[in-house]
């Protein structure tokens, strides 16, 4: 056992006797009966589920995401032993295990070994549904099951039925939201299928970048796929079709929201609750005021400044004149002087 | 031939040296407390709405050697802390270092009450007015200015609005050219209904931002980096750091609706600043009306506003002083590497204090 609280060696011995299995069934070559679930993730989640609890709110986002990075990691090398499984030479090995994650970019069924390595792709996808779930009252991925293909052109056609009747305005709307609804999905599943058709490509990549050099470890092949991917990645997501796709996603999730929100408007409307159109008319008419009023003290402010500055002037020039005349009432009491000094000179002379 | 050398026991080592270096990680993490943010001692000297205007403390007798203030206009995406991250990484205190008397614009979080701020409010309201509080309290006409990416850009703005106001003009990586070929941001605005996100969604919000930075480099950004901070797990003070910058790149406040509108359709669109046609409030901005000093800094290596969008404002300035400083590092590491300690900010502020 070591010291830290948080840390106990025994479940490490387990993830050894795992690898320690795998690494006989490959001396043994064929007929082996396939390693069980990998167990270091397994008991690293149960881990940090453990202690979660005690991990500030601000660090528990930032390990989970190592967690979840060190599966990745390992995952690919992990992959690798598998195909390794069987094979005399390690290097038709590491062919086939590319081979294999090439493969899983076409088809991914729930069973195939390659599927997490090739999920590494969805990740683009992935932060953009995180960011779309935090802007939507739905889950990002809600709309993913959407129908899409032959049915969609159905739906198209059936959505597109003008509305009849007094419910007419209310039937469009939902109409308008539902094709708005089937579009983003469209996008969405485009976006999808660029970067899995990029995927396809980096393993390829990987191939060549890796050529003669030695693999020796998880993490040399880790650090050479991201740069595989995201190579790959900057070549094709400066291109105009990616920037058409990136800009249809955008759009398409804006006019969604939109007929929500005009949906939402009509309901609230209906309650005498101000709508988001209300808003937009306060927030305007907000900013207009308080411009006005800076601008009203910013002039008051200077005409104050002006006032002050004209005040200050008038006293310089009222104290002119107080000056010359105290000067000069100064000048002929100094004049007087003398007269008062003979006058006291006659007066003591006369005593 | 592949040589594929990882063999069950080395895979098997690597695996438990990354567990353990999780595991005793932890204490670092629950050890590291809340994150500050922002290392050097300032004084708001002036607040308007939801704007800070920010004033760095000397310490007792130290006057700086410039006697013309700076003042620092940062971008409205991210938060300015970044530019005094931590006490060995503080572009602020380098350039205090350096003999400057440094202000700083903190814009705060706008909410919807903001929707309706425009580009003329930020450039000719709240700079104009920070500018005109400053110039007061020092006795000036002129004071410095120093913009940050996109502050950099509505630093160039306002210098072309109201140049008897600014002595000299330093502008960081700061976009100019927003169609280059190398411009990722650009490329992928260019197809967004920018009036229908606006409507839609009133302000930008900032989980928008992250997800388009993000976007950028998604696999190392997301991922990788990740991976890489296990190696320094055991060192309080790294993980300390890590915390505070992962705190900043999300710590994105939502964008005024308005005044996206306009810089994204004005600036990215049209790249009208280029062809001298943008238009703030009564003004058109013409960067040639820029005759004060001017000091570009730009970094080699930025992925988001690449040299190439930077470097044609020397064509653009009618400044018969223009220099440009190439950074070696890219667009956070001219602010928080070690390199940029030692040479960005010590050229900022000898080139200030020449002028």
């Amino acid at each position: 056992m070591t010291k830290n609280a948080f840390w106990n060696d025994d479940w490490m011995n387990t993830q050894r006797q795992y690898w320690e299995q795998l690494n006989n069934m490959q001396q043994q070559a064929l007929g082996v009966k396939q390693p069980p679930t990998n167990p270091w993730e397994q008991s690293m989640e149960h881990w940090w589920s453990a202690i979660q609890g005690a991990v500030p709110s601000t660090g528990q986002d930032f390990f989970s995401k190592m967690m979840d990075q060190g599966k990745n990691y390992f995952q690919m090398a992990e992959q690798a032993m598998q195909a390794a499984n069987g094979q005399e030479n390690i290097s038709d090995a590491w062919a086939k295990m590319l081979h294999g994650l090439t493969e899983s970019f076409h088809q991914t069924p729930s069973n195939d070994p390659f599927k997490k390595a090739s999920a590494f792709w969805e990740m683009p996808m992935d932060n953009w549904n995180r960011m779309a779930s935090a802007m939507s009252p739905v889950p990002g991925d809600t709309l993913r099951g959407m129908p899409h293909g032959d049915v969609k052109e159905h739906l198209d056609r059936l959505l597109g039925t003008p509305g009849l009747g007094y419910t007419r305005e209310s039937q469009t709307q939902y109409q308008s939201l539902m094709q708005a609804a089937m579009d983003y999905q469209e996008a969405m599943a485009e976006y999808a299928l660029f970067f899995s058709s990029m995927g396809e490509k980096s393993t390829k990549l990987l191939q060549q970048k890796i050529g003669d050099t030695p693999v020796e470890s998880a993490r040399h092949l880790y650090d050479t796929w991201v740069g595989c991917c995201e190579e790959l990645y900057a070549e094709d997501v400066i291109t105009e079709d990616y920037a058409k796709l990136h800009g249809r996603l955008v759009n398409a999730l804006m006019v969604l929201k939109s007929r929500y929100g005009e949906i939402l408007n009509e309901s609230l409307s209906t309650m005498n609750i101000p709508t988001h159109d209300d808003l937009r008319t306060i927030q305007i008419r907000m900013q207009e005021q308080r411009r006005e009023n800076k601008k009203l003290n910013s002039e008051v402010a200077a005409l104050r400044r002006e006032i002050m500055k004209m005040q200050a002037e008038k006293k310089t020039t009222d104290a002119k004149p107080a000056a010359a005349q105290t000067k000069a009432k100064k000048v002929t009491k100094k004049k007087a002087a003398p007269r008062k000094k003979k006058a006291a000179v006659a007066k003591r002379s006369t005593k | 031939m592949i040589n594929f050398q990882i063999r069950p026991d080395k895979l098997a080592e690597e695996m438990a040296d990354y567990s353990r270096k999780l595991g005793h990680g932890i204490e670092n993490l629950i050890d590291a407390g809340e994150i500050d943010t922002g290392v050097t001692a300032r004084t708001a000297v002036y607040k308007e709405d939801k704007l800070v205007l920010y004033r760095y403390d000397r310490p007792e007798g130290a006057e700086a050697s410039n006697e013309t203030p700076l003042l620092i206009v940062y971008a409205l995406v991210n938060r300015p802390y970044m530019t005094d991250i931590q006490e060995d990484r503080s572009t602020i205190r380098g350039l205090m270092d350096a003999g400057q008397d440094v202000y700083l614009i903190d814009w705060g979080y706008p909410d919807s009450s903001d929707y309706a701020l425009t580009m003329d409010d930020y450039i000719n309201g709240y700079i104009d007015r920070c500018v005109d509080h400053i110039c007061e309290a020092h006795g000036l006409d002129s004071i410095n200015v120093l913009g940050i990416c996109q502050g950099g850009t509505f630093s160039l703005c306002y210098t072309s609005m109201h140049q008897d106001k600014v002595r000299n003009l330093v502008t960081m990586v700061t976009p100019v050219d927003f169609k280059t070929p190398d411009n990722l941001l650009s490329a992928w605005v260019q197809h967004i209904d920018i009036d229908l996100l606006v409507d839609t969604i009133g302000n930008i919000p900032g989980e928008l931002l992250n997800w388009t930075f993000l976007s950028l480099k998604p696999f190392s950004l997301t991922g990788q980096k990740y991976v890489n901070m296990v190696d320094v797990l055991d060192d309080p003070k790294k993980v300390k750091n890590f915390l505070r910058m992962e705190k900043w790149i999300f710590d994105s406040p939502d964008q005024a609706g308005e005044t996206f509108r306009q810089f994204i359709t004005d600036f990215y669109q049209k790249n009208a600043l280029m062809a001298g046609e943008v238009e703030i409030g009564e003004h058109v901005v013409d960067l040639a009306n820029i005759t004060c000093p001017v000091l570009n800094i730009y970094a080699q290596q930025d992925h988001l506003v690449p040299p190439d969008a930077s470097t044609p404002l020397g064509g653009l300035v009618g400044s018969d002083d223009y220099k440009e400083l190439a950074f070696p590092g890219g667009h956070i590491g001219i602010y928080v590497s070690g390199r940029a300690q030692k040479e960005v900010t010590p050229a900022i502020g000898e080139w200030l204090s020449k002028r």
